[in-house]
């Protein structure tokens, strides 16, 4: 009788603490959020943005939502991300891309700077300058050389502003040459006529290069980050081949509408923080070549506005622009 | 004597309790969504993709796979019951499957596209077995040229596929032609004729147009003429037995079928579609009895099936062996790899042996699984379809704007599917060909991309495409087919006349 009644009451006072521990860590995601991914399932952003979604649910024991509404190059979903409630339940995943888009086009249906709130920033993957099997230079400087010696060669990127447009114009203007640029509808398709020897290079990410560089069928020229990859450690960077300072990394940031309150903002930020730092998160950005890059709500929006400043001034210099 | 030891751990990996049931699991369902008609291999994929985010990476890969191939089986039961092609790539189908279903033979159609399919899909598999390695370096020898001058050649074929006007199946490519216009540039990143409307910024939808003329214009013209048409029959084991003759004029179609569709299924860009449409245009060619096809020619449903499931099959070879998915349903079968960390490529066969093994051991099972869901269950898939038209049309269009949504989940794109079925109606009122329009649509803006990339890398020299050797080739092909099309105008329009002289003469 006794003990039962002690048990009972061990067993009531530990529910009511579990509920207690329960609502207090919950008060944000007390129903299911939605990450909105821009693009059709399967892309890059797609699967990182699963990978955070599914992290994310565990975390908050509330069902994280993927809904995809992919069209017009990202237009679409990131005009229906302005619309929506500024509350934390829906918000997006955005990339590198979304800062060039505002540097390309001029007819975007909301403002890239001033209609959302940056609420933090996942991880970044460098790309790779893929060159064809029988490219004939021996290293970095020579193919410097190279594509500075000719006025014959091209390069693939995967269409007018795409990340590999913008890398392939920048390294011109670095070298000093004039590659020219041949648009593809995806890496996949450059990269074919890459290994089929049809262009010089093209500049993609490590994740569509490194398996067809492991096979032989792409020569890995460098990467376009800072610091070498722990993915491929024997790849130079073009920032440390003599080109200082060039860096042109795909990164993903999480989004809201304009007007987002404070504190769900950094209660946003600090779970997608958790999930960047535990290592199957890692693991997982590691298996691209990529790392996770923790950051506040404040850094994050100084982070997305230098990126918009860049690529601002890159798209003039080299006069990418749509019309 | 490696390939014997890979193919048999294949087949165990394949074998076992869990991928043999749902690889079951994914042909039954590929097969229901793709005998609906509306919902394609694509959207099935991508509506069941999530349901296998927590399974095996090989499992999901099975069951994917299943709903893909199994959708297109599935998809040439509506095309022949219905004249609905089930997925965009059975759209030849229905040409002399659905005669067929009017002439009350619906279940030796039924019956030759189940085994042509079999058929088509297990040479796809031969070929993924045996010709992965070499298929990955022969691809490799297309460039934009050579890409350029095959496209040319698939067009002009198009345009000999149009029976009667000529001159009507031409407007048509250049009306799809057109519509493949739609959208931004790549290469200037102008966005074409979409009127300020950011819906229109990626282009057309293909699934919307193929949807929008075939399925949603049968569905009017089916209402406006107020005729209960010869509903769908009972389809009986006995009335699938085709003629001796059927038999006999069977077997070159669906060997040339499969072999077209391991062609353009390995090829990238190319796929199912084009496949079935180059193979029902050289069999009528080839036909002694051309004047039968489009009035239930039995070649004409067994070139396009063999060619549609070995094209499906060969469209793993690039995306396994070059991790280059071919279309876009491969897209997001190379998504779902990715999502379990698979990558796709060289690397795979040695990395993965068991994923690339055992998904092709797979093949071949649901292909078996199909045959036994098509032949001794087609009962099942018949009284699917069994259903009065008053409860089916409405049903259907609900189907057709689900599958045409789900793709890009757009729901401008079910705006614009409803606009091609008035569009398609009015077009069939007119006696056009609608087929060459979906041609002209997927490929104009293929000839179009591939023709600018060669000419910025060649620096606008137009005789490198003549002096590459592919290229060069396949550009004299086309110029031959075309004089060759013209001749036989000239001796057809010249016969028809002795003949007419010959008339006035008795």
């Amino acid at each position: 009788m006794n003990t039962r009644l002690i048990s009972a009451s061990v067993l009531a006072s530990g529910i009511a603490a579990l509920a207690a521990g329960g609502a207090l860590a919950q008060e944000f995601p007390s129903e299911p959020v939605t990450i909105v991914v821009p693009f059709s399932p399967g892309g890059s952003n797609d699967i990182v943005a699963r990978q955070l979604g599914q992290q994310l649910s565990q975390m908050w024991d509330q069902p994280v939502v993927i809904d995809n509404r992919p069209g017009g190059g990202a237009t679409i979903g990131s005009a229906y991300l302005a619309e929506q409630d500024p509350d934390g339940y829906t918000i997006m995943i955005a990339s590198v891309t979304f800062t060039m888009n505002a540097a390309v086009r001029d007819d975007l249906p909301f403002n890239p700077r001033e209609d959302f709130t940056p609420i933090a920033l996942i991880g970044q993957v460098p790309l790779v300058v893929g060159a064809r099997p029988d490219i004939p230079v021996e290293d970095v400087a020579s193919f410097f050389e190279y594509i500075r010696g000719s006025d014959a060669l091209s390069y693939g990127a995967t269409g007018m502003g795409s990340i590999q447009h913008f890398a392939g114009e920048l390294l011109n203007q670095a070298v000093g040459a004039q590659v020219q640029v041949v648009q593809y509808p995806g890496g996949g398709p450059a990269m074919t006529d890459v290994m089929g020897g049809f262009i010089e290079y093209s500049i993609g990410s490590m994740t569509q290069m490194m398996p067809q560089v492991e096979a032989g069928n792409i020569r890995p020229i460098a990467l376009t980050s800072l610091e070498r990859s722990p993915a491929a450690p024997d790849i130079p960077t073009l920032n440390e081949s003599g080109l200082e300072g060039f860096e042109v990394i795909q990164w993903w940031a999480i989004l809201g509408p304009d007007g987002m309150p404070e504190d769900v903002v950094e209660t946003l930020n600090s779970s997608i923080n958790d999930v960047l730092t535990t290592e199957e998160f890692t693991k997982f950005l590691a298996n691209d070549g990529g790392t996770p890059r923790p950051m506040s709500p404040q850094e994050t929006a100084d982070f997305m506005a230098a990126n918009y400043d860049r690529w601002a001034e890159v798209a003039e210099q080299a006069n990418i622009v749509a019309e | 004597m490696d390939i014997w030891s890979n193919i048999g751990d294949g087949f165990s990996t394949a074998l076992s309790v869990t991928n043999l049931s749902y690889c079951l699991l994914g042909v039954f369902l590929g097969t229901f969504f793709g005998a609906l008609p509306g919902i394609g291999s694509l959207a099935a994929v991508t509506m069941l993709l999530p349901i296998t985010y927590y399974l095996e990476p090989t499992t999901a890969l099975v069951m994917l796979a299943g709903v893909y191939y199994g959708a297109e089986y599935g998809g040439s039961i509506s095309s022949i019951l219905l004249n609905l092609p089930g997925t965009p790539s059975n759209a030849v189908t229905c040409l002399d499957g659905y005669p067929m279903t009017q002439q009350g033979r619906s279940g030796v159609a039924l019956f030759a596209t189940t085994i042509a399919s079999f058929w088509g899909g297990t040479f796809g598999i031969v070929m993924l077995y045996t010709l992965s390695p070499m298929i990955a370096q022969w691809a490799l020898a297309f460039g934009p040229a050579e890409y350029f001058a095959i496209m040319v050649f698939g067009l002009v074929a198009a345009a000999t596929v149009t029976q009667d006007a000529p001159a009507k199946g031409l407007a048509m490519v250049v009306v799809g032609m057109s519509l493949g216009t739609v959208g931004a540039d790549l290469t200037t990143g102008v966005a074409r004729y979409d009127f300020g409307n950011f819906e229109l910024h990626d282009g057309v939808s293909f699934i919307a147009l193929a949807m929008g003329l075939f399925g949603v214009s049968e569905i009017i013209l089916s209402i406006s003429q107020k005729i209960d048409k010869p509903f769908i029959q009972a389809v009986t084991l006995r009335s699938m037995i085709p003629t001796r003759d059927e038999v006999r004029r069977s077997p070159m179609p669906m060997l040339r079928g499969a072999g077209i569709g391991a062609f353009f299924g390995a090829l990238p860009g190319t796929g199912p579609s084009i496949a079935t449409f180059i193979g029902y245009a050289l069999e009528k060619r080839l036909s002694p009895h051309a004047d039968q096809f489009g009035k239930g020619a039995i070649e004409g449903i067994m070139s396009p099936e063999s060619a549609n499931n070995a094209a499906v099959q060969a469209a793993f070879i690039p995306t396994m062996t070059l991790g280059i998915p071919g279309s876009a349903t491969m897209a997001v079968m190379m998504g779902a790899l990715l999502i379990h960390g698979i990558q796709p490529g060289p690397q795979l066969m040695s990395e993965n042996p068991e994923i690339f093994w055992g998904l092709a051991a797979s093949f071949w099972i649901g292909n078996v699984l199909l045959l036994i869901l098509n032949i001794p269950l087609i009962g099942l898939w018949v009284r699917l379809l069994k259903v009065p038209y008053g409860i089916l049309y409405p049903a259907v269009i609900c189907f057709i704007c689900i599958g045409v949504y789900t793709v890009r989940t757009s729901a401008f794109d079910v705006g614009l599917v409803l606009f091609f079925g008035f569009a398609g109606y009015v077009l069939r009122l007119l006696r056009f060909e609608l087929a060459p329009l979906l041609i002209g649509f997927i490929l104009g803006p293929m000839v179009e991309a591939n023709f600018k990339r060669a000419m910025l890398i060649y620096r606008g020299d137009f005789m490198t495409l003549l002096e590459r050797p592919i290229s060069g080739s396949l550009l004299t092909l086309t110029g031959l087919l075309l004089l060759w099309s013209v001749w036989v105008i000239i001796r057809n329009r010249r016969e028809r006349r002795q003949l007419l002289v010959g008339g006035a003469d008795d």
